[in-house]
Protein backbone atom coordinates (compact mmCIF):
# COMPACT_ATOMS: atom_id res chain seq x y z
CA UNK A 1 0.00 0.00 0.00
CA UNK A 2 1.52 3.68 -1.24
CA UNK A 3 1.18 6.14 1.81
CA UNK A 4 -1.26 8.58 1.22
CA UNK A 5 -0.58 12.36 0.84
CA UNK A 6 -3.22 15.35 0.75
CA UNK A 7 -2.90 18.66 -0.38
CA UNK A 8 -2.96 21.04 3.13
CA UNK A 9 -6.18 22.15 3.27
CA UNK A 10 -7.52 19.15 3.10
CA UNK A 11 -5.14 18.02 5.85
CA UNK A 12 -5.93 20.75 8.02
CA UNK A 13 -9.86 19.37 7.70
CA UNK A 14 -8.78 15.98 8.36
CA UNK A 15 -6.50 16.09 11.44
CA UNK A 16 -6.34 19.60 12.33
CA UNK A 17 -4.92 18.79 15.71
CA UNK A 18 -1.72 17.85 13.66
CA UNK A 19 -1.63 20.40 11.21
CA UNK A 20 -1.76 22.65 13.79
CA UNK A 21 0.73 21.45 15.75
CA UNK A 22 3.25 21.36 13.10
CA UNK A 23 2.90 25.35 13.20
CA UNK A 24 3.57 25.93 17.05
CA UNK A 25 6.63 23.86 16.57
CA UNK A 26 8.19 25.96 14.34
CA UNK A 27 6.51 29.21 16.32
CA UNK A 28 3.97 30.42 13.96
CA UNK A 29 0.65 30.01 12.96
CA UNK A 30 -1.64 28.68 10.10
CA UNK A 31 -2.71 32.58 9.29
CA UNK A 32 0.85 33.74 9.18
CA UNK A 33 0.74 35.53 12.28
CA UNK A 34 3.18 35.59 15.27
CA UNK A 35 1.39 34.26 18.78
CA UNK A 36 0.75 37.79 19.80
CA UNK A 37 -0.50 39.52 16.79
CA UNK A 38 -3.72 40.35 16.26
CA UNK A 39 -5.37 40.78 13.03
CA UNK A 40 -4.85 44.74 11.71
CA UNK A 41 -8.57 45.71 12.58
CA UNK A 42 -10.14 48.64 10.20
CA UNK A 43 -13.18 50.65 11.06
CA UNK A 44 -15.43 52.85 8.68
CA UNK A 45 -17.98 54.54 10.27
CA UNK A 46 -20.90 55.68 8.39
CA UNK A 47 -20.50 59.55 8.28
CA UNK A 48 -23.98 60.38 9.48
CA UNK A 49 -25.38 56.99 8.08
CA UNK A 50 -23.98 57.23 4.55
CA UNK A 51 -23.89 53.60 4.52
CA UNK A 52 -27.28 53.73 5.82
CA UNK A 53 -29.02 56.53 4.87
CA UNK A 54 -32.40 55.78 7.18
CA UNK A 55 -30.14 54.46 10.09
CA UNK A 56 -29.01 57.27 13.27
CA UNK A 57 -25.60 55.95 12.67
CA UNK A 58 -23.42 52.89 10.97
CA UNK A 59 -20.42 51.50 11.19
CA UNK A 60 -18.05 48.71 9.45
CA UNK A 61 -15.33 46.79 10.77
CA UNK A 62 -13.36 44.27 9.08
CA UNK A 63 -10.44 42.23 10.53
CA UNK A 64 -9.15 39.65 7.63
CA UNK A 65 -11.89 38.06 5.96
CA UNK A 66 -14.82 38.83 8.75
CA UNK A 67 -16.81 42.03 8.20
CA UNK A 68 -19.40 43.37 11.03
CA UNK A 69 -22.10 45.71 9.89
CA UNK A 70 -23.76 47.66 12.93
CA UNK A 71 -26.26 50.35 11.63
CA UNK A 72 -28.64 52.27 14.70
CA UNK A 73 -32.43 53.02 14.30
CA UNK A 74 -34.13 54.63 16.97
CA UNK A 75 -37.52 53.82 18.76
CA UNK A 76 -39.90 55.38 21.86
CA UNK A 77 -41.27 53.23 24.75
CA UNK A 78 -43.22 54.64 27.41
CA UNK A 79 -41.38 52.67 30.33
CA UNK A 80 -39.17 54.45 32.72
CA UNK A 81 -35.57 53.93 32.55
CA UNK A 82 -35.69 51.61 29.69
CA UNK A 83 -34.19 54.20 27.20
CA UNK A 84 -31.02 53.10 26.30
CA UNK A 85 -29.12 50.95 24.01
CA UNK A 86 -29.81 47.66 22.86
CA UNK A 87 -27.88 45.50 20.28
CA UNK A 88 -29.01 42.68 18.96
CA UNK A 89 -26.26 40.53 16.86
CA UNK A 90 -26.88 37.52 13.82
CA UNK A 91 -24.20 35.74 12.11
CA UNK A 92 -24.79 34.72 8.70
CA UNK A 93 -24.06 31.48 7.73
CA UNK A 94 -24.99 31.15 3.73
CA UNK A 95 -28.63 32.20 3.65
CA UNK A 96 -29.93 30.17 6.09
CA UNK A 97 -32.62 31.83 8.57
CA UNK A 98 -34.53 30.55 11.36
CA UNK A 99 -34.18 30.87 15.55
CA UNK A 100 -30.98 32.33 16.84
CA UNK A 101 -28.25 29.78 17.59
CA UNK A 102 -26.63 29.53 21.10
CA UNK A 103 -23.50 31.49 19.67
CA UNK A 104 -25.79 34.44 18.59
CA UNK A 105 -27.69 34.69 21.52
CA UNK A 106 -24.22 34.34 23.86
CA UNK A 107 -23.06 37.29 21.82
CA UNK A 108 -25.61 39.22 22.09
CA UNK A 109 -26.09 39.01 25.74
CA UNK A 110 -22.30 39.66 26.00
CA UNK A 111 -22.47 42.98 24.15
CA UNK A 112 -25.36 43.87 26.50
CA UNK A 113 -23.22 43.68 29.92
CA UNK A 114 -20.51 45.64 28.26
CA UNK A 115 -22.92 48.18 27.33
CA UNK A 116 -24.42 48.18 30.90
CA UNK A 117 -20.58 47.88 32.32
CA UNK A 118 -19.77 51.36 29.98
CA UNK A 119 -22.25 53.02 31.78
CA UNK A 120 -23.72 55.60 29.66
CA UNK A 121 -25.67 58.44 31.02
CA UNK A 122 -29.36 57.57 31.05
CA UNK A 123 -29.79 61.60 29.94
CA UNK A 124 -28.55 60.75 26.74
CA UNK A 125 -32.26 58.57 25.98
CA UNK A 126 -34.42 61.59 28.01
CA UNK A 127 -36.70 63.31 25.53
CA UNK A 128 -36.49 67.60 26.59
CA UNK A 129 -39.23 68.99 25.12
CA UNK A 130 -38.92 72.53 26.21
CA UNK A 131 -42.49 74.27 25.16
CA UNK A 132 -44.62 70.89 26.45
CA UNK A 133 -46.32 71.58 30.25
CA UNK A 134 -46.22 68.19 31.18
CA UNK A 135 -42.86 66.43 31.21
CA UNK A 136 -41.98 64.05 28.68
CA UNK A 137 -42.64 60.13 29.78
CA UNK A 138 -41.38 58.92 27.07
CA UNK A 139 -37.48 57.73 26.24
CA UNK A 140 -35.36 57.07 23.30
CA UNK A 141 -34.37 53.32 22.37
CA UNK A 142 -31.37 52.80 20.30
CA UNK A 143 -31.78 49.85 18.23
CA UNK A 144 -28.05 48.18 17.20
CA UNK A 145 -28.61 45.51 14.80
CA UNK A 146 -25.28 43.80 14.49
CA UNK A 147 -24.48 41.46 11.83
CA UNK A 148 -21.58 38.91 10.89
CA UNK A 149 -20.88 38.68 7.57
CA UNK A 150 -18.06 35.49 6.70
CA UNK A 151 -17.26 34.94 10.50
CA UNK A 152 -14.28 33.22 10.35
CA UNK A 153 -13.65 32.83 14.29
CA UNK A 154 -14.70 33.87 17.77
CA UNK A 155 -15.90 37.43 16.96
CA UNK A 156 -16.87 39.73 19.76
CA UNK A 157 -14.51 41.76 19.52
CA UNK A 158 -15.39 43.08 16.03
CA UNK A 159 -18.86 42.82 17.20
CA UNK A 160 -18.13 45.63 19.96
CA UNK A 161 -16.02 47.97 17.90
CA UNK A 162 -18.47 47.59 15.23
CA UNK A 163 -21.00 48.67 18.07
CA UNK A 164 -18.64 51.24 19.63
CA UNK A 165 -17.93 53.19 15.78
CA UNK A 166 -21.86 52.94 14.79
CA UNK A 167 -22.42 55.06 18.16
CA UNK A 168 -19.53 57.69 17.77
CA UNK A 169 -21.53 58.02 14.58
CA UNK A 170 -24.94 58.17 15.71
CA UNK A 171 -26.88 61.47 15.96
CA UNK A 172 -30.09 61.51 17.43
CA UNK A 173 -32.83 63.71 16.19
CA UNK A 174 -34.16 66.50 18.55
CA UNK A 175 -38.29 65.54 19.61
CA UNK A 176 -41.23 68.07 19.72
CA UNK A 177 -44.70 67.84 19.92
CA UNK A 178 -46.90 67.89 17.33
CA UNK A 179 -49.59 70.90 18.04
CA UNK A 180 -52.40 69.37 16.08
CA UNK A 181 -52.05 65.34 17.09
CA UNK A 182 -50.03 66.26 20.60
CA UNK A 183 -47.55 63.04 19.60
CA UNK A 184 -43.94 63.79 19.97
CA UNK A 185 -42.40 63.58 16.59
CA UNK A 186 -38.76 63.91 15.45
CA UNK A 187 -37.20 67.07 14.17
CA UNK A 188 -34.89 67.56 11.19
CA UNK A 189 -32.37 68.28 14.43
CA UNK A 190 -29.78 66.38 15.35
CA UNK A 191 -27.14 65.87 17.98
CA UNK A 192 -24.56 63.53 18.90
CA UNK A 193 -24.58 60.63 21.88
CA UNK A 194 -22.46 61.71 25.07
CA UNK A 195 -20.76 58.80 25.24
CA UNK A 196 -18.61 57.67 28.26
CA UNK A 197 -14.73 57.40 28.02
CA UNK A 198 -15.27 53.99 29.21
CA UNK A 199 -17.12 53.02 26.27
CA UNK A 200 -14.66 53.43 24.08
CA UNK A 201 -12.83 50.26 25.23
CA UNK A 202 -11.43 47.75 22.87
CA UNK A 203 -12.16 43.93 23.44
CA UNK A 204 -9.37 41.46 23.02
CA UNK A 205 -9.89 37.54 22.59
CA UNK A 206 -7.29 35.24 23.44
CA UNK A 207 -7.01 31.69 23.07
CA UNK A 208 -4.88 29.47 25.34
CA UNK A 209 -2.85 26.36 24.54
CA UNK A 210 -2.99 23.11 26.92
CA UNK A 211 0.93 23.79 27.17
CA UNK A 212 -0.20 27.22 28.31
CA UNK A 213 0.79 29.45 25.15
CA UNK A 214 -0.92 32.53 24.65
CA UNK A 215 -2.31 33.20 21.00
CA UNK A 216 -3.76 36.56 20.46
CA UNK A 217 -7.08 37.12 18.42
CA UNK A 218 -7.65 33.19 17.23
CA UNK A 219 -8.63 32.86 14.02
CA UNK A 220 -9.77 30.22 11.10
CA UNK A 221 -11.06 27.02 11.42
CA UNK A 222 -8.07 25.10 12.36
CA UNK A 223 -7.54 27.23 15.19
CA UNK A 224 -11.19 27.12 16.24
CA UNK A 225 -10.60 23.59 16.17
CA UNK A 226 -8.03 23.27 18.21
CA UNK A 227 -8.21 26.19 21.09
CA UNK A 228 -10.45 24.70 23.79
CA UNK A 229 -9.50 27.77 26.01
CA UNK A 230 -10.61 31.54 25.59
CA UNK A 231 -9.82 34.53 27.45
CA UNK A 232 -12.32 38.23 26.63
CA UNK A 233 -11.09 41.57 27.68
CA UNK A 234 -12.58 44.80 27.58
CA UNK A 235 -10.07 47.58 28.35
CA UNK A 236 -10.34 51.13 28.17
CA UNK A 237 -7.66 53.64 26.54
CA UNK A 238 -6.46 54.11 30.51
CA UNK A 239 -6.14 51.13 31.42
CA UNK A 240 -8.53 50.18 33.12
CA UNK A 241 -10.88 46.66 32.60
CA UNK A 242 -14.73 46.83 31.97
CA UNK A 243 -14.83 42.77 31.55
CA UNK A 244 -12.67 40.04 31.84
CA UNK A 245 -14.41 36.59 30.67
CA UNK A 246 -12.19 33.04 30.81
CA UNK A 247 -13.04 29.27 30.27
CA UNK A 248 -10.72 27.04 30.44
CA UNK A 249 -11.24 24.02 30.81
CA UNK A 250 -7.88 22.21 29.38
CA UNK A 251 -4.46 23.42 30.38
CA UNK A 252 -2.59 21.32 32.08
CA UNK A 253 -0.47 23.37 34.47
CA UNK A 254 -3.64 25.96 34.82
CA UNK A 255 -4.03 29.56 34.77
CA UNK A 256 -1.71 31.72 37.45
CA UNK A 257 -1.66 35.24 38.01
CA UNK A 258 1.47 35.61 36.05
CA UNK A 259 -0.32 34.38 32.68
CA UNK A 260 -3.19 36.82 33.59
CA UNK A 261 -0.89 39.53 33.67
CA UNK A 262 0.60 38.72 30.79
CA UNK A 263 -2.71 38.52 28.90
CA UNK A 264 -4.21 41.95 30.44
CA UNK A 265 -0.65 43.67 29.20
CA UNK A 266 -1.23 42.20 25.33
CA UNK A 267 -4.91 43.72 25.66
CA UNK A 268 -5.93 46.35 23.70
CA UNK A 269 -5.56 46.32 20.18
CA UNK A 270 -5.39 48.99 17.84
CA UNK A 271 -7.28 50.11 15.87
CA UNK A 272 -7.03 51.80 12.22
CA UNK A 273 -9.99 54.36 11.82
CA UNK A 274 -10.96 54.71 7.91
CA UNK B 1 -31.66 15.11 47.69
CA UNK B 2 -34.46 16.98 46.96
CA UNK B 3 -35.73 15.67 44.48
CA UNK B 4 -36.86 12.00 44.23
CA UNK B 5 -38.15 11.19 41.07
CA UNK B 6 -34.74 12.38 39.32
CA UNK B 7 -31.45 10.25 39.76
CA UNK B 8 -29.54 13.07 41.62
CA UNK B 9 -30.44 16.42 42.85
CA UNK B 10 -29.09 19.27 44.50
CA UNK B 11 -30.21 22.97 46.06
CA UNK B 12 -28.02 25.70 46.43
CA UNK B 13 -28.44 28.24 48.82
CA UNK B 14 -26.73 31.10 49.01
CA UNK B 15 -26.33 35.24 49.55
CA UNK B 16 -25.52 37.87 52.25
CA UNK B 17 -28.04 36.64 54.77
CA UNK B 18 -27.41 33.42 53.55
CA UNK B 19 -30.68 32.44 51.75
CA UNK B 20 -31.37 35.31 49.00
CA UNK B 21 -30.48 33.17 46.16
CA UNK B 22 -32.27 29.28 45.75
CA UNK B 23 -31.44 27.20 43.13
CA UNK B 24 -32.16 23.60 42.42
CA UNK B 25 -31.07 21.29 40.26
CA UNK B 26 -32.06 17.63 39.16
CA UNK B 27 -29.48 15.57 36.50
CA UNK B 28 -31.01 12.68 34.91
CA UNK B 29 -28.26 10.24 33.47
CA UNK B 30 -27.28 7.81 31.98
CA UNK B 31 -30.31 7.58 29.84
CA UNK B 32 -31.10 7.28 26.32
CA UNK B 33 -30.28 9.06 23.91
CA UNK B 34 -31.93 10.40 20.46
CA UNK B 35 -30.06 9.39 17.83
CA UNK B 36 -29.53 13.01 16.41
CA UNK B 37 -27.27 13.74 19.54
CA UNK B 38 -26.34 10.40 19.81
CA UNK B 39 -21.83 10.82 20.78
CA UNK B 40 -20.52 7.00 19.79
CA UNK B 41 -17.39 7.99 22.11
CA UNK B 42 -18.99 9.82 24.92
CA UNK B 43 -22.28 10.83 26.54
CA UNK B 44 -23.93 13.95 25.15
CA UNK B 45 -24.12 16.48 28.30
CA UNK B 46 -27.67 18.38 28.16
CA UNK B 47 -27.70 21.25 30.09
CA UNK B 48 -30.77 23.89 30.77
CA UNK B 49 -31.19 27.15 32.82
CA UNK B 50 -34.50 27.61 33.59
CA UNK B 51 -35.53 31.58 35.06
CA UNK B 52 -37.34 32.16 38.31
CA UNK B 53 -40.69 33.62 35.99
CA UNK B 54 -41.19 32.79 32.29
CA UNK B 55 -39.19 31.10 28.98
CA UNK B 56 -35.28 31.14 29.16
CA UNK B 57 -34.27 34.42 27.55
CA UNK B 58 -30.77 35.14 26.12
CA UNK B 59 -29.48 36.16 29.93
CA UNK B 60 -30.33 32.09 31.23
CA UNK B 61 -28.44 31.35 27.53
CA UNK B 62 -25.02 32.99 28.70
CA UNK B 63 -25.38 30.98 31.79
CA UNK B 64 -26.11 28.15 30.29
CA UNK B 65 -22.87 28.65 27.80
CA UNK B 66 -21.02 29.31 31.23
CA UNK B 67 -21.96 26.45 33.78
CA UNK B 68 -21.48 24.10 30.60
CA UNK B 69 -17.76 25.06 30.07
CA UNK B 70 -17.45 24.47 33.80
CA UNK B 71 -19.21 21.40 33.91
CA UNK B 72 -18.15 20.02 30.60
CA UNK B 73 -14.35 19.99 32.38
CA UNK B 74 -15.30 17.55 34.62
CA UNK B 75 -17.63 15.05 33.64
CA UNK B 76 -15.85 11.91 32.24
CA UNK B 77 -17.71 11.56 29.59
CA UNK B 78 -15.83 8.82 27.54
CA UNK B 79 -16.93 6.85 30.25
CA UNK B 80 -20.81 6.47 29.49
CA UNK B 81 -20.43 6.57 25.63
CA UNK B 82 -24.02 6.78 23.22
CA UNK B 83 -25.99 7.81 26.43
CA UNK B 84 -27.49 11.35 27.52
CA UNK B 85 -26.97 12.87 31.00
CA UNK B 86 -29.56 15.39 31.66
CA UNK B 87 -29.28 18.36 33.48
CA UNK B 88 -31.90 21.01 34.51
CA UNK B 89 -31.45 23.83 36.45
CA UNK B 90 -34.24 25.54 37.87
CA UNK B 91 -33.81 29.14 39.97
CA UNK B 92 -36.44 29.49 42.74
CA UNK B 93 -35.01 33.17 43.63
CA UNK B 94 -32.38 34.80 42.33
CA UNK B 95 -31.51 37.30 45.07
CA UNK B 96 -30.07 39.62 42.90
CA UNK B 97 -31.14 42.60 40.73
CA UNK B 98 -31.93 41.30 36.90
CA UNK B 99 -28.89 43.24 35.88
CA UNK B 100 -26.78 41.08 37.57
CA UNK B 101 -25.82 37.33 37.00
CA UNK B 102 -23.06 36.71 39.46
CA UNK B 103 -25.42 34.83 41.91
CA UNK B 104 -27.10 32.56 39.59
CA UNK B 105 -24.27 31.12 37.68
CA UNK B 106 -22.18 30.35 41.06
CA UNK B 107 -25.33 28.78 41.91
CA UNK B 108 -25.86 27.08 38.95
CA UNK B 109 -22.42 25.80 38.63
CA UNK B 110 -22.52 24.21 42.31
CA UNK B 111 -25.70 22.97 42.22
CA UNK B 112 -25.49 21.35 39.55
CA UNK B 113 -21.84 19.56 40.43
CA UNK B 114 -23.31 18.61 43.46
CA UNK B 115 -26.56 17.18 41.57
CA UNK B 116 -23.64 14.89 39.38
CA UNK B 117 -22.17 13.68 42.40
CA UNK B 118 -25.17 12.89 43.93
CA UNK B 119 -26.76 11.21 40.54
CA UNK B 120 -23.42 8.88 40.43
CA UNK B 121 -21.95 10.16 37.24
CA UNK B 122 -18.07 9.61 37.14
CA UNK B 123 -16.10 13.04 37.55
CA UNK B 124 -12.79 13.78 37.85
CA UNK B 125 -13.35 16.52 40.39
CA UNK B 126 -15.53 18.97 41.84
CA UNK B 127 -15.80 22.90 40.34
CA UNK B 128 -16.30 25.15 43.07
CA UNK B 129 -17.70 28.48 42.53
CA UNK B 130 -17.80 31.65 44.32
CA UNK B 131 -19.18 35.19 44.14
CA UNK B 132 -17.30 38.01 45.09
CA UNK B 133 -17.48 42.21 44.27
CA UNK B 134 -15.81 45.27 44.73
CA UNK B 135 -17.76 47.71 46.98
CA UNK B 136 -15.93 51.04 47.58
CA UNK B 137 -12.61 49.76 46.92
CA UNK B 138 -12.91 46.41 49.47
CA UNK B 139 -13.87 42.77 47.74
CA UNK B 140 -16.31 41.58 49.58
CA UNK B 141 -17.29 37.74 49.61
CA UNK B 142 -20.70 37.10 48.97
CA UNK B 143 -22.39 40.56 48.75
CA UNK B 144 -25.84 41.40 49.41
CA UNK B 145 -27.90 43.35 47.29
CA UNK B 146 -27.47 46.27 48.46
CA UNK B 147 -23.65 45.81 48.08
CA UNK B 148 -24.42 44.50 44.64
CA UNK B 149 -26.06 47.81 43.44
CA UNK B 150 -22.88 49.67 45.11
CA UNK B 151 -20.36 47.79 43.54
CA UNK B 152 -18.06 49.04 41.26
CA UNK B 153 -17.47 45.47 39.55
CA UNK B 154 -18.92 41.81 40.29
CA UNK B 155 -16.88 38.74 39.97
CA UNK B 156 -17.98 35.18 39.44
CA UNK B 157 -15.08 32.86 39.47
CA UNK B 158 -14.67 28.93 39.64
CA UNK B 159 -11.86 26.78 40.31
CA UNK B 160 -11.66 23.03 39.24
CA UNK B 161 -10.36 20.91 42.44
CA UNK B 162 -9.09 17.67 40.88
CA UNK B 163 -9.88 13.97 42.83
CA UNK B 164 -7.20 13.33 45.60
CA UNK B 165 -5.57 14.41 48.90
CA UNK B 166 -6.27 17.24 50.31
CA UNK B 167 -3.77 19.49 49.67
CA UNK B 168 -4.58 19.64 45.92
CA UNK B 169 -3.72 22.37 43.58
CA UNK B 170 -6.61 24.70 42.53
CA UNK B 171 -6.89 25.69 38.57
CA UNK B 172 -9.03 28.59 37.61
CA UNK B 173 -11.50 27.69 35.39
CA UNK B 174 -13.88 30.44 34.88
CA UNK B 175 -14.13 33.82 36.13
CA UNK B 176 -16.74 36.32 34.73
CA UNK B 177 -15.89 39.94 36.02
CA UNK B 178 -17.96 42.64 34.79
CA UNK B 179 -17.84 46.62 36.12
CA UNK B 180 -15.35 48.67 36.23
CA UNK B 181 -12.01 48.02 37.70
CA UNK B 182 -8.24 47.40 37.38
CA UNK B 183 -5.95 44.50 36.60
CA UNK B 184 -4.65 44.61 39.99
CA UNK B 185 -7.95 44.45 41.66
CA UNK B 186 -8.85 41.47 39.46
CA UNK B 187 -5.40 39.62 40.83
CA UNK B 188 -6.68 40.67 43.99
CA UNK B 189 -10.00 39.42 43.75
CA UNK B 190 -8.77 36.16 42.41
CA UNK B 191 -6.74 35.21 45.47
CA UNK B 192 -9.45 36.21 47.64
CA UNK B 193 -11.93 33.86 45.42
CA UNK B 194 -9.24 30.66 45.72
CA UNK B 195 -9.05 31.28 49.53
CA UNK B 196 -12.82 30.90 49.79
CA UNK B 197 -12.77 28.15 46.56
CA UNK B 198 -11.49 26.31 49.42
CA UNK B 199 -13.32 26.52 52.03
CA UNK B 200 -16.54 26.08 49.59
CA UNK B 201 -14.59 22.53 48.58
CA UNK B 202 -14.73 21.41 51.98
CA UNK B 203 -18.30 22.00 52.81
CA UNK B 204 -19.17 20.44 49.14
CA UNK B 205 -16.82 17.55 50.08
CA UNK B 206 -18.15 16.79 53.66
CA UNK B 207 -21.88 17.44 52.21
CA UNK B 208 -20.54 14.16 49.34
CA UNK B 209 -19.47 12.25 51.97
CA UNK B 210 -21.80 12.75 53.98
CA UNK B 211 -24.57 11.99 51.11
CA UNK B 212 -22.83 8.69 50.31
CA UNK B 213 -22.69 7.79 53.98
CA UNK B 214 -26.43 7.88 54.05
CA UNK B 215 -26.80 5.80 50.84
CA UNK B 216 -24.67 3.06 51.85
CA UNK B 217 -27.13 0.11 52.73
CA UNK B 218 -24.83 -1.31 55.32
CA UNK B 219 -23.56 1.39 56.95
Amino acid sequence: MEPRSFPPDVFARLAPEIYFERFLEQGSRPTGRKFTEFRPLLVQQGRQSELAPSALGSAVVRAGQATVICGISGGLTDFENEGGVYANVEIHRGGRSGAPTAEEMVLTRRTHELILAAQIDPSNFKIDIPDSIEPCRKELVLNASIRVLSRTGPCLDLVWAALVAALNDTRIPLFAEDERTHNIIPTCERKPLVLPETLVSSVSTFGLLKSGEVLADPDGPTEEACISNYVNVAKTDNGLLTKFSLLCTDTTDGVDAEKIGEILSLAGRPVSTV
Amino acid sequence: MPLHNSDGSAEWIAGHNGGDTRIICSVNGPIEVKTRDELPTMATLELVVRPVVGLPTIRETLLQDCTYGCLRSIVLRTQLPRSLIQIVVQVLDAGEPVEYTVYELVGAINSSVLALANAGIPLSGLVVAVCLAIVEGEIVLNPGVDQLKKSQSTHAVAYKVDNGPEEVRFRLVMCESTGLFTQNELLQVLETAEDAAREENKKMRSMIEQQVAESLAFA
